[in-house]
């Protein structure tokens, strides 16, 4: 190679010396081999001046040159750029420690929780959801359900009315929903009501004139009081925990016979005895029975053909021990301290 | 009821302690609260049902054990009475055969009241009766035993010597044994004397004819009261009595001459005495006992349990149960007296499944089907409390129950007439409520006062009102919020709920559900700012309501933040919804946008531009964004400054530059047309 090639060359690689980021590295770049400027391409142009004899020489070594130089800068290309990448990498790090942008996460109260849960477990055994009115009258609240003309739950003292021939009132249970479905769509049936229902008790820890049942009815062909206590085994099961036990104690509500006053084994004792189940090891949950054939007859259902069995729950009740809750007032309190607890 | 052991004992052999008696009775239906220990005695707390009147006493209880271990019932009977020396005039008459079925009495003379021996106070104290004298107590003793109420009146007391079971006289006055005087109505049932009330029948003798330290001759009445009747009358006088609690539920009307003869013998035994005369019985109307039949295989039908002839003839005989009959599989079985609550077999395989134990049952699940029932809405209420919930609303319950002004203001959507309860618990909140709107901004007040910050409710729940005769019950979901969209930090120090934001909930919650016909237009609502609220409208149908609440509401409540709520009606949302969803074609096509910005009159809407545009019918046009909006300076007072941009598509190639400009063209022209606006 030309004496002044190799000076060249030993320049450049003092220069490339100073590159220390892209923008160096270009204008490197360019005082080489920008077209207009560049030194290779300068040389390149001064190919005219060279005498004829000495050109091919010259044409071969300024290309070598070029080459050379290409090669390297190439490769430098390279290695800017991962340095490049790696400052970039550096700036734009973050604190990841802070914190994100603070979305508020929404709730469902938690009886309706509970609610939605028991349904989900009925409704994965088979049954449909009914729905009836929270003003109801006599007949579906009570006639229908066999209770006597003069039974206490019909006192004022218990029941809102809400006409002055008592004919209307608000539902004492969601047992009516027993009724109109029978009355809709008879025989046979295997449904769950969910729904508000209300009684005139003054509102304390245990009590609230507004609560939540949710009722069970099952009518078929041979349905006994043994599948009513295999289902709300499974039920008991599914809604607090695998081992939990239940018990029928007899009682009496008029619209069953046999009727029965179920409890659970204590869920936080496990039987063995605890303030929550006044050291019983048992917490009454609901009440069930097999349907009385008054209820059937009234329903235009033959009670000699068909056999059912009704169940009705408290959810609050139930919501309250699941969840440890001390107090039912603090549900219709509405507090966003208690509401985000779920 | 209270139920001694050591009593229960003595008419039924128990080897069981009284824990596992108390576990047993419950088992079979006697629920036992708790149990009190004397140290000499335990004290069983019953808390029986309505149904069970039989069991209010030592005998009844009595029965259930002796059926429960299968043991024999020990009846306590009488000795012999002395024979009689006189036959005193006394004579009674049931007049009120409706209210009254029978009454026995029996006069005794040479009775010495005293204090009872300490054996009977004992037992009377030790189950919470107080000891009054020895012929009080004996009456009271039997009450507790048999379940019988008795009453003993003075016989010279008792003008005329004549006993008449009548209604009292409106605003007739008697002073009972409590010494208060009381006023009674017809429907009080009385036993009077000549002249006047003795005792009010079944609920508490009175003060002029008790027996008293004096009394030397008595009359022993046990009488069977209308249950019903009684229990009006106590209710009416505010008196209820042990004689009462009993007689309400029916007591034993088959056995009175076995009670007045033990009361007899007791009270000559510890008062000394005799009988002075027969026992007079009028009974005007014999009672039949009811016959019921039970086809045994009704009990396996019913209970899914296979239970022997054996086993149910030996339970119904312990219970006082007669099988009349028994063939073809069928029993004929005459109800005892002392049970009410038995009209037909279901109540007899009660009885059977109860002593059986409801637990020894086997466990079964029914596999059978439903007819399929129909839920209005249900899916559409659950995807609209899950919308609120996921945009960090929480859901809440609040009460039915308000005052007048709570409905007469704030219910918007309903006309109809209140419906007021009869009987509230509160009377300043006597009326169902028409809305749930006054509530969540009572909910919002209670949460400003806590000092919760940042927070966004909803309440789905139903509402009623009365049109003519008809009780009409409307589903309705409210809203409310106040504070910031996001927590304070360094993010978003601040992001305050407006109007715009709880718009674009409804935007989105509208294209969620493909609510496509439902728009927007300005509100016109008494509680909401005007300006600053807006309607739900399908058609000229006001589905829904939300904005900021009206300045002077929130000044009048004190709130000390902005507060915006909103209220919709569940059914007119969602009329005629159709929620199955189909795949549409999407176009796989580059979209090109076109942004157009322009100064125009404030007074003309950004909703009239907007559906100026949309009017064009551009196929191209897949969508307009309102970029900005400027008003102020450098501006003329009069306009406001929008940038659109228009964002069109082809489906089935890709849109030229020059065709996008095209239609960009045509809209500009159009709104230049339309309105004198000023491109910039
Ligand atoms: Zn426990």
């Amino acid at each position: 190679m030309r004496p002044d090639f190799e000076d060249i060359l030993i320049n450049f690689k003092k220069d490339v010396e100073g590159v220390k980021d892209i923008k160096s590295f270009k204008e490197l770049r360019d005082k080489y081999l920008s077209k207009e400027k560049g030194i290779i391409p300068n040389l390149m142009k001064k190919i005219k001046q060279i005498p004829r004899e000495e050109k091919p020489e010259y044409g071969k070594d300024v290309n070598l040159l070029k080459g050379q130089i290409t090669n390297f800068l190439n490769d430098l290309e390279k290695k800017i750029e991962l340095v490049e990448l790696e400052r970039k990498s550096q700036s734009e790090r973050i604190d990841i420690s802070l914190p994100g942008i603070d979305f508020f996460v929404g709730s469902f109260h938690p009886v309706k929780i509970v609610e939605k849960e028991i349904c989900n477990i009925f409704e994965r055994m088979g049954y449909f959801i009914a729905e009836g009115p929270e003003v109801e009258n006599d007949f579906n609240n009570f006639e229908a359900l066999n209770f006597p003309d003069d039974h206490p739950a019909r006192d004022a003292q218990d029941t809102f009315f809400v006409s002055e021939d008592r004919y209307y009132l608000l539902r004492t249970h969601t047992s009516p929903v027993q009724i109109r479905t029978m009355k809709r769509y008879g025989a046979p049936i295997k449904i769950i009501a969910p729904g508000k229902v209300f009684r005139r008790d003054t509102p304390d820890p245990t009590h609230s004139p507004i609560f939540h049942q949710i009722e069970g009815l099952v009518v078929d062909k041979n349905i006994t009081m043994a599948d009513l206590k295999g289902t709300l085994e499974k039920f008991a099961r599914e809604c607090f925990s695998a081992d939990t036990k239940i018990r029928l104690r007899p009682s009496f509500f008029p619209f069953v016979e046999p009727g029965a006053e179920v409890d659970i084994s204590c869920i936080f004792c496990k039987g063995k005895g605890c303030r929550i189940c006044k050291n019983s090891g048992w917490i009454e949950i609901l009440g069930a029975g097999m349907v009385h054939p008054a209820v059937f007859e009234k329903c235009g259902i033959d009670s000699e053909k068909y056999s059912g069995f009704a169940f009705g729950l408290g959810v609050d009740r139930i919501t309250i021990l699941k969840y440890g809750i001390p107090d039912i007032r603090l549900f219709f309190e509405n507090d966003v301290r208690f509401l985000e607890q779920f | 009821m209270k139920i001694s052991y050591k009593w229960l004992k003595e008419l039924v052999n128990i080897e069981e302690k009284p824990e596992l008696l108390a576990e047993d009775l419950s088992m079979a239906g006697l629920a036992v609260d708790n149990i009190e220990h004397l140290g000499y005695d335990s004290i069983l707390v019953l808390d029986l049902t309505a149904d069970r009147g039989d069991c209010l006493s030592h005998v009844g209880v009595g029965r259930e054990v002796a059926t429960i271990y299968g043991e024999k019932l020990k009846i306590p009977g009488y000795g012999k009475l002395n024979s009689k020396e006189n036959d005193l005039d006394i004579s009674i008459e049931i007049e009120a055969k409706d209210l009254c079925y029978r009454y026995s009495g029996l006069v005794m003379e040479d009775v010495k009241v005293g204090p009872s021996p300490l054996w009977l106070k004992e037992r009377l104290e030790s189950l919470g009766v107080r000891s009054i004298n020895n012929v009080v107590d004996i009456t009271n003793y039997l009450l507790l035993e048999t379940g019988q109420p008795l009453h003993a009146f003075d016989y010279d007391k008792l003008k005329g010597h004549k006993i008449i079971v009548r209604r009292a006289k409106d605003e007739e006055k008697i002073v009972t044994l409590d010494s208060v005087e009381r006023v009674l109505n017809e429907n009080v049932l009385v036993i009077a004397d000549e002249s006047q009330p003795v005792a009010i029948a079944g609920i508490m003798g009175g003060e002029e004819s008790e027996v008293s330290d004096n009394t030397q001759r008595i009359l022993i009445e046990c009488a069977y009261f209308n249950p019903l009747n009684i229990r009006k009358s106590s209710r009416f006088l505010g008196l209820s009595t042990e004689a009462s609690y009993r007689f309400e539920r029916g007591v034993d009307i088959g056995n009175f001459i076995n009670i007045v003869k033990r009361c007899a013998w007791l009270i000559q035994e510890i008062c000394g005495g005799r009988v002075a005369g027969e026992i007079l019985d009028v009974y005007p109307d014999k009672l039949e006992k009811k016959i019921v039949k039970l086809p045994l295989k009704k009990v396996k039908w019913l209970l899914g349990v296979d239970i022997s002839a054996e086993f149910i003839k030996s339970i119904l005989d312990r219970l006082g149960f007669e099988i009349k009959d028994f063939k073809n599989e069928e029993m004929e079985i005459l109800v005892p007296f002392h049970r009410h609550d038995i009209f037909r077999d279901v109540d007899i395989i009660g009885e059977i499944s109860r002593i059986y134990g409801y637990n020894k049952l086997p466990s079964t699940i029914p596999g059978n089907e439903s007819v399929p029932i129909y839920r209005s809405l249900s899916k559409e209420k659950e995807n609209l409390r899950e919308f609120f919930k996921g945009y960090g609303f929480r859901e809440i319950l609040t009460t039915n129950f308000v005052d007048e002004k709570s409905n007469k203001e704030f219910s918007f959507f309903f006309k109809g007439e209140n419906i007021k309860l009869i009987n509230p618990l509160d009377e300043y909140e006597p009326f169902l409520r028409k809305n749930l709107i006054s509530q969540m901004i009572k909910t919002l007040k209670t949460n400003e006062n806590n000092y919760n910050k940042n927070v966004k409710l909803f309440e789905l729940a139903n509402v009623h009102f009365k049109i003519g005769k008809e009780y009409i019950e409307k589903s309705l979901f409210s809203i409310g919020c106040y504070g910031n969209i996001f927590g304070e930090n360094w993010i978003f120090k601040e992001s305050p709920v407006d109007y715009f934001y709880l718009k674009g909930l409804i935007e989105k919650l509208l294209i969620y559900f493909k609510l496509n016909e439902i728009f927007f237009d300005e509100a016109n609502v008494p509680f909401l700012q005007k300006g600053n609220s807006a309607f739900l409208k399908r058609k000229n149908k006001v589905v829904g309501y939300f904005g900021r609440l009206n300045f002077a509401i929130e000044k009048e409540m004190k709130f000390k933040n902005p507060i915006f709520i909103g209220e919709f009606q569940v059914g007119e949302l969602f009329r005629n919804y159709q929620s199955e969803e189909k795949y549409r074609e999407f176009s796989r096509f580059p979209s090109i946008d076109r942004d157009i910005s322009f100064l125009i009159d404030k007074n003309i809407s950004y909703g009239k531009i907007e559906s100026l545009i949309k009017g064009m019918k551009i196929d191209e046009l897949t969508e307009i964004r309102l970029l900005d909006v400027y008003s102020g300076k450098g501006i003329p007072e009069d306009k406001v400054s929008f940038t659109i941009r228009a964002i069109f598509q082809k489906r089935e190639r890709t849109l030229t530059d020059e065709e996008a400009d095209n239609l960009r063209d045509r809209i500009v022209s159009l709104l230049v047309k339309k309105f004198k606006i000023n491109f910039r």
